[in-house]
């Protein structure tokens, strides 16, 4: 066949887009592998159960992640009872270990060990209430006494068993925790189990189950959805740009090759389908190893999105083959497509072509290649005009099509510019004979001096905008944050997820204690705070349901428990922040206190899990945590993105050094030194680099100037545009060194 | 197999006029030589006659057939299986071996020629045993004798060659014209060799894209002669 004696004699010369299908298959493969996985999970500690009974489920919108509502242990025993099923009732439990809270556990009953199948590894179930059952990884053995804490306060235990679970397991739970669910283990039918609970209650099984997933894992979950999904779109599209990219690029450096096949007889219709053969050869194979790579890759992404605190410590990569086909499928469709666009251009080949050695091209522009330039410009320039009027939540979105369209435009309208750009960047090296040689091969090849520097654009252009987008983004925000707190020092948690009992106790101030409470089923953010004597609520709440001074509310508490609150107030928006306000200490002592706002005199040494921040530090970790997420993302996507693009920029100038060995051959056999013909490739891969950056620039200053304007708009104050420019000349030098590497290096010493 | 040119012209931009309103008439099975000095248009003419480049005026009929009204796959399906051509640079493939080189036209036709053929095809130019060389791995006149085994091998009612014995010497020339001479096919050639030439039926001298001059089949000596008078002119 000869598409297969085709690839196997143009082998090195394939090499080029082999690597691109690689590149773009893996990242293809790892991203959805990531996203597939990224769906809620069972919990580990009701891996065993059939079926559980829960409180019927808040009516919120998706996008907010309020607490699970739960029965009080008076209601759901009865109900337990009729099922034969065992009460599950996480509470806060956190084992110090060394005078430090260790990582974050949960606690419950030793009874729900079951649920999870969790057993006993040495030692036996605690069988009193100053026992506990401790997982191996705490390193304790049975008869060790460990400090936990608890929302009281830490208590000292002694450790009665060690599990094979993550849990700490209790005898008892602490006062007014209440049950989240009704575990039921063994062969139930989940309809007759609904039958006997009614509408009153909502009955999970299998995969259902993930509902009862911790909120803050579920919202951790949903930042990674957002970080994997931009991950996704961003990873598509670099996949499809350079897969699209280099093997056009192919196809120009073989238009010698096509015109001599032309002259001995090959049709069009045959040099087309032979080049569709041949990508399809390579995209199969390539695409076979990208996908390994991807499923080795993912989870190892999958850690690092853990520990920057995009994913919850749960979540494991599932190998579903479905995304790993579709990622496979989507490289062969890709390289076929790509090819079959450049194979036009190729099949256009006068058969005379072969006959010319020279490689001058004299029309770099054709009519196409306007018209796709002219309208990804346009499809550019509105979605930045999207953007200048976006709202925050589509601002990315529309960003980023207008940087993809930005960069497909000016990839495809730069032979226009490289010449003079080339020009304008040799002018002080004109006078040597290596740089009249740069700058002629830069002006005669525009073509493929634009093909190399497509990736060198991507790369700098993505950077630039992701950095520069956080950076004038949170220049803007910073605009906004200047409330005065009203003290001097602030107690927060230190390694814990907030401050117990014990701890607020010995520190007067003015105690911050969020929680939720229920209205029937619709959650409502409440602030417990110190300062407030009775129940507080905002204007628009009140008005939204009908209350007054005066009017009664039944609502459900954290425990489980009914409570009826009578309002003493309504007061405007910005007076109640979370919309209502009770005294701290009606909120039930399993919620953990948020902050203590210390009296002046009152700041004493903080208890364990505790530290003492002055006022601005307050404000400014507050953002610090907002801020290291965002930067996180950014690094993420930039560091995914740019190490693909620097390979595909080394990839396209190998590709670019070995195409053109012939013409440096004639320029040694001229009487050109081996150092001559060195500096001669350096200085072009250092005008390749340099028109990709500027080019790059200039696509992602056009996106900053729509985000600026859009933030703008949103703020209603001017931002100024900010560009992280270290960053950057990073970026910008580690093209160059990559650059470098691919082009000099590779080239025969002598 | 007759191919006529009517006031054929090529332009290459504006300034270079390779071809300017040449008229020739290729008959049935005569062998036809071209001379004229470097630049003079010989390729040019060759390649349009050919098919493998497009005049910007004029016409070429081949069989009857007018080449300006087929597409390009049509121009290169007549082409494959009519039109033989051994160009000037010998523009093999280099990662073929002689033996592929040489199938390659009738392979891409979807009919490859038996082993066998592809030996004795190689063995009328003198290459009986390199079949499994790399073009890098043949001197330049092999080189030249692959690409016209490659265009004998087709059975072509017409072949046009570009200076076929440009890299050989002088016995190696007369084998390969005399190959030329008895190829059952209608012959143009293009010749800076007036032994060379002495081969064909006639001569035709091209000068600056003008056909200047035309000779009946006459003597290497009298080809020479006429050559040296008519450079002196220009
Ligand atoms: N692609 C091209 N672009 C511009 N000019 C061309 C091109 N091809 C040929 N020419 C010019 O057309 C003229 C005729 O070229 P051609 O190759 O036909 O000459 P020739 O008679 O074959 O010369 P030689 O004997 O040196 O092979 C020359 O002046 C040449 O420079
Ligand atoms: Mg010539």
């Amino acid at each position: 066949m000869l598409s297969l004696a085709s690839v196997k004699a143009n082998r090195v010369r394939l090499l080029g887009s082999f690597v691109a299908l690689l590149l773009g298959v893996t990242m293809l493969t790892l991203t959805a592998l990531l996203l597939v996985s990224a769906k809620p999970q069972v919990p580990q500690r009701f891996s065993a159960t059939t079926v559980a009974v829960t409180p019927l489920p808040a009516q919120a919108p998706s996008d907010t992640f309020p607490d699970h509502p739960r029965w009080t242990i008076a209601e759901a025993t009865a109900l337990a009872e009729k099922l034969h099923g065992v009460l599950d009732t996480p509470f806060y439990a956190q084992a110090v270990i060394d005078g430090k809270p260790a990582k974050a556990t949960a606690g419950n009953t030793w009874a729900t060990a079951v649920l999870g199948n969790t057993r006993v590894t040495s030692g036996s179930a605690p069988a009193n209430a100053d026992e506990v059952a401790v997982p191996a990884d705490l390193g304790r053995q049975p008869g060790d006494t460990v400090t936990i804490l608890t929302a009281p306060g830490p208590r000292d235990y002694r450790v009665s068993a060690v599990h094979d679970g993550t849990e700490l397991y209790f005898r008892d739970v602490p006062p007014e925790t209440g049950v989240l669910a009704i575990g039921v283990l063994g062969d139930v039918d989940p309809a007759a189990v609904k039958a006997i609970v009614g509408s009153q209650a909502q009955v999970l099984a299998g995969s259902e189950l993930s509902a009862l997933e911790p909120p803050g894992d579920a919202r951790t979950r949903w930042i990674g959805m957002q970080v994997l999904t931009a991950m996704g779109a961003l990873s598509a599209f670099v996949a499809v740009f350079l897969v699209a990219a280099t093997f056009s690029f192919s196809v120009l450096q073989r238009r010698r090759e096509f015109g001599l096949l032309r002259a001995v007889g090959a049709t069009p219709g045959q040099l087309r389908r032979l080049l569709l053969r041949e990508a399809v050869l390579v995209a199969a194979s390539a695409g076979a190893i990208g996908v390994a790579l991807g499923v080795v890759g993912a989870p190892v992404v999958g850690s690092l999105l853990i520990d920057a605190g995009v994913e919850p410590a749960s979540f494991t990569v599932r190998y579903d083959p479905l995304p790993m086909a579709a990622a496979y499928l989507t490289g062969i469709a890709v390289a076929a497509a790509g090819v079959w666009i450049a194979s036009h251009r190729a099949a256009r080949v006068r058969p005379l072509e072969a006959l010319r050695v020279a490689e001058a091209e004299r029309r770099p522009m054709t009519r196409s290649r306007w018209i796709g330039g002219v309208l990804a410009a346009a499809i550019g320039v509105l979605a930045g005009v999207a953007t200048a009027s976006a709202d925050a939540l589509s601002m990315p979105t529309y960003a980023g099509l207008t940087a993809m369209a930005l960069v497909v435009a000016m990839s495809l309208l730069s032979p226009v510019v490289v010449p003079p750009l080339a020009r304008v960047l040799m002018a002080p090296l004109s006078r040597s004979a290596v740089g009249l040689l740069v700058r002629q091969n830069a002006a005669t090849a525009a073509r493929r001096t634009a093909a190399t520097a497509a990736p060198v654009l991507l790369t700098v252009a993505f950077t630039m905008l992701v950095t520069g987008m956080v950076a004038t983004g949170a220049s803007a925000y910073a605009a906004r944050r200047a409330d005065a707190l009203p003290t001097a020092a602030v107690l927060v948690a230190d390694g814990t997820p907030g401050l117990t009992q014990a701890v607020v106790d010995g520190s007067p101030g003015i105690v911050l204690k969020p929680t939720t409470v229920f209205l029937g089923r619709e959650p409502l953010s409440v602030m417990g705070s110190s300062q407030t004597t009775g129940l507080t609520v905002s204007e628009t709440l009140a008005a939204k349901h009908g209350w007054k001074w005066g009017s009664t509310v039944e609502l459900t508490v954290a425990s489980g428990a009914k409570v009826q609150w009578t309002i003493q107030d309504v007061l405007p928006d910005r007076e109640v922040p979370l919309g209502v306000q009770v005294p701290a200490h009606l909120v039930p002592p399993s919620v953990l206190t948020q902050a203590v706002y210390l009296a002046a005199d009152g700041v004493k040494a903080p208890g364990l899990g505790a530290k003492v921040l002055s006022a601005p530090d307050y404000a400014a970790q507050a953002d610090a945590e907002e801020d290291r997420l965002v930067w996180t993302f950014t690094l993420i996507l930039v560091g995914m993105a740019g190490g693909f693009t620097l390979i595909a920029v080394a990839n396209t100038l190998l590709m670019a050094t070995r195409g053109r060995l012939n013409d440096l051959l004639v320029l040694r056999k001229a009487g050109a030194t081996a150092g001559q013909i060195r500096r001669l490739v350096a200085a072009e891969t250092a005008v390749v680099v340099a028109i990709g950056a500027a080019l790059g620039m200039v696509v992602a200053t056009g996106a900053l100037l729509a985000i600026r304007a859009g933030l703008s708009e949103q703020m209603g104050l001017p931002v100024p545009m900010t560009v992280p420019w270290p960053t950057i000349g990073v970026t910008v030098a580690l093209c160059l060194v990559t650059g470098f590497a691919a082009s000099v290096l590779p080239l025969p010493r002598r | 197999m007759t191919i006529e040119l009517r006031s054929v012209t090529k332009t290459y931009g504006e300034k270079v006029t390779a071809l300017d309103g040449v008229s020739a008439s290729f008959a049935e099975g005569t062998f036809t030589a071209i001379m004229g000095p470097s630049g003079s248009g010989k390729s040019t003419l060759l390649h349009c006659a050919a098919g493998l480049d497009r005049p910007s005026a004029g016409e070429i009929i081949i069989d009857g057939v007018s080449l300006t009204g087929l597409s390009e796959t049509g121009l290169t399906l007549l082409r494959r299986q009519r039109v033989g051509f051994v160009f000037q640079a010998f523009n093999l493939v280099s990662s073929l071996t002689a033996a592929q080189n040489v199938a390659l036209p009738r392979h891409l036709a979807g009919n490859k020629p038996p082993a066998k053929e592809i030996t004795s095809t190689l063995a009328q130019v003198g290459l009986a045993s390199r079949e499994s060389h790399y073009p890098s791995e043949l001197s330049g006149g092999e080189q030249q004798r692959v690409a016209l085994a490659r265009a004998l091998i087709t059975r072509p009612a017409v072949l046009f060659a570009d200076e076929p014995t440009g890299a050989l010497d002088s016995k190696t020339s007369r084998g390969v014209m005399e190959l030329l001479r008895d190829f059952p096919a209608t012959v143009v050639m293009v010749t800076h060799d007036p032994v060379a030439a002495s081969y064909a039926d006639r001569v035709l001298l091209l000068s600056d894209g003008h056909m200047v001059d035309e000779l009946a089949k006459s003597s290497a000596d009298a080809i020479a002669a006429k050559m040296a008078t008519m450079e002196a002119s220009c």
